[in-house]
């Protein structure tokens, strides 16, 4: 706890104020955005951001923990919505810096630890006790700043499982996760690495898990074995009832796309990346403006059988219990 | 009916431009996957010379080896029979055990995402293995 408050007090804040890049005109990039709902959160939210890096470990593994939120935090007369991120294998947050700020931009507070190794979720639920402990620091920019009754989690790959796994270990205190291209168990090693869809029993929350239909070897919406062992099929179902739980899969997008910046660039296919993160923006910002936020047209989108997640054309294989 | 003739002759032309119209940038393939031809390696006319191994040590690991062994993390895992996609040298399959599981088991690594599946006796296992092949799109 020293340790944390040492971090708290020399936390260093980049605070470079990022002037907020608006996403591509929506028609002319792969995976559009077709309705209202999606267009609204493809574009960026009315927030310039600003970024923080703590200069000591903000997990027990010994990383630091970098925060994309609104720039004028201090000014804001209300707590804001904190999203704790995971990164994949062997990845930082610099990997993912559209999708983080994309969020930052909508009010969100983002906490993203820098481990490459999230899939057990211990690093996440650290990094929400690192914002815990700044919320009561008066030195730190998030004094009183983060509502922590609206936490989500949200995830890629690897950390997909610890967005999930931090959701499901947090005591009820993360509220919802989105999971991108959550893989299947043959690729976690030990197991258990990955999200078990035992966890998933008797949990709360709600979840959207979001692949992409190029990233069949990984991420699978059904496994072709026919094992239906953690394909994204497999997960929703796993997934109870009671929970609010919807599922999609973004037509074209591989493993990497929700890295992309906001493109793949001409060698993306060479780490995954086919079309970029442009398809990601719009439906999983609008889950957690729903979820955190208490958007209801937003959440509206996402009705079983006639929201407009159902008529997206970037979208296939939707599936979602929102009555 | 001869105008029709004309027409048609007319789109048939410029649809064969359009195709036949060298590319500006290069394009990624359908689906983000890309095959790339193998490349004969080079031959160095002089072999250098190389060390005697020593008996006592283990036998050094290649470039890919030592990837796959850090992403495990365990200092007792062992590799065998890796083979490296000659088409595509970032994907490599072979056997591995480790100190949690110490029976080998068949592995495939892609190394452009770091990431190893290791097989568990399912039919998924056979379709992940399936990129091993050379020619196989590379995910």
């Amino acid at each position: 706890m020293k340790r944390l408050s040492r971090a708290i007090c020399t936390t260093l804040v980049s605070a470079t104020a990022l002037a907020v890049v608006q996403p591509v005109a929506a028609q002319s990039v792969p995976n559009a955005p077709t309705g209202p709902v999606e267009t609204q959160y493809y574009a960026n939210g009315p927030f310039a951001t600003t970024t923080t890096r703590s200069t000591a470990a903000c997990d027990s593994k010994g990383n630091q923990c970098d925060v994309f939120y609104p720039a004028n935090i201090a000014a804001s007369t209300t707590r804001l919505p904190l999203v704790v991120w995971a990164n994949g294998t062997a990845s930082t947050p610099d990997n993912y810096t559209i999708w983080l700020k994309h969020l930052a931009s909508w009010g969100f507070v983002v906490v993203a630890t820098r481990d490459q190794q999230t899939g057990y979720g211990n690093t996440a639920l650290d990094s929400l006790a690192y914002m815990q402990a700044q919320d009561t620091n008066p030195a730190s920019p998030f004094y009183q700043r983060i509502d922590f009754a609206h936490v989500g989690a949200a995830g890629h790959s690897q950390g997909a499982s610890g967005a999930a796994n931090a959701m499901f270990h947090s005591g009820g205190v993360i509220k919802t996760t989105v999971t991108f291209e959550l893989p299947n168990q043959n690729w976690c090693n030990p197991a258990d690495n990955c999200l078990l869809t035992p966890t998933l029993t008797g949990g709360s929350g709600s979840v959207f898990y979001v692949s992409g239909t190029a990233d069949s070897l990984i991420a699978p919406d059904t496994q072709s074995g026919g094992t239906q062992l953690n394909s994204q099929t497999a997960y929703y179902n796993a997934t109870p009832a009671g929970m609010l739980k919807a599922k999609g899969l973004l037509k074209g997008a591989n493993h990497n796309d929700i890295t992309g910046t906001p493109g793949c660039g001409l060698l993306g296919f060479l780490k995954a990346c086919a079309n970029g993160v442009y398809g990601y923006l719009g439906f999983p910002t609008a889950w957690l403006a729903w979820q955190l936020k208490g958007d209801a047209t937003a959440g509206a989108a996402f009705k079983n059988g006639t929201g407009e997640f159902f008529t997206a054309t970037a979208w296939q294989g939707r599936v979602s219990n929102i009555p | 009916m001869r105008i029709r003739h004309v027409v048609l002759l007319m789109i048939s032309a410029v649809a064969a431009a359009i195709v036949a119209w060298p590319r500006s940038a290069p394009q990624a393939p359908v689906g983000g996957t890309v095959v790339i031809r193998p490349v004969a390696p080079a031959v160095s006319p002089v072999p250098a010379p190389v060390p005697e191994p020593s008996a006592s040590l283990p036998p050094p690991h290649s470039p890919v080896e030592a990837a796959i062994l850090a992403s495990i993390g365990d200092s007792r895992a062992e590799l065998r029979d890796v083979v490296t996609r000659r088409d595509a040298p970032q994907i490599a399959c072979g056997e591995k055990r480790t100190a949690r599981d110490p029976v080998f088991r068949r592995f495939v690594w892609l190394g452009h995402l770091k990431m190893l599946a290791t097989d568990d006796g399912s039919p998924d296992f056979g379709n992940i293995a399936a990129v091993c092949r050379e020619g196989q799109p590379v995910p």
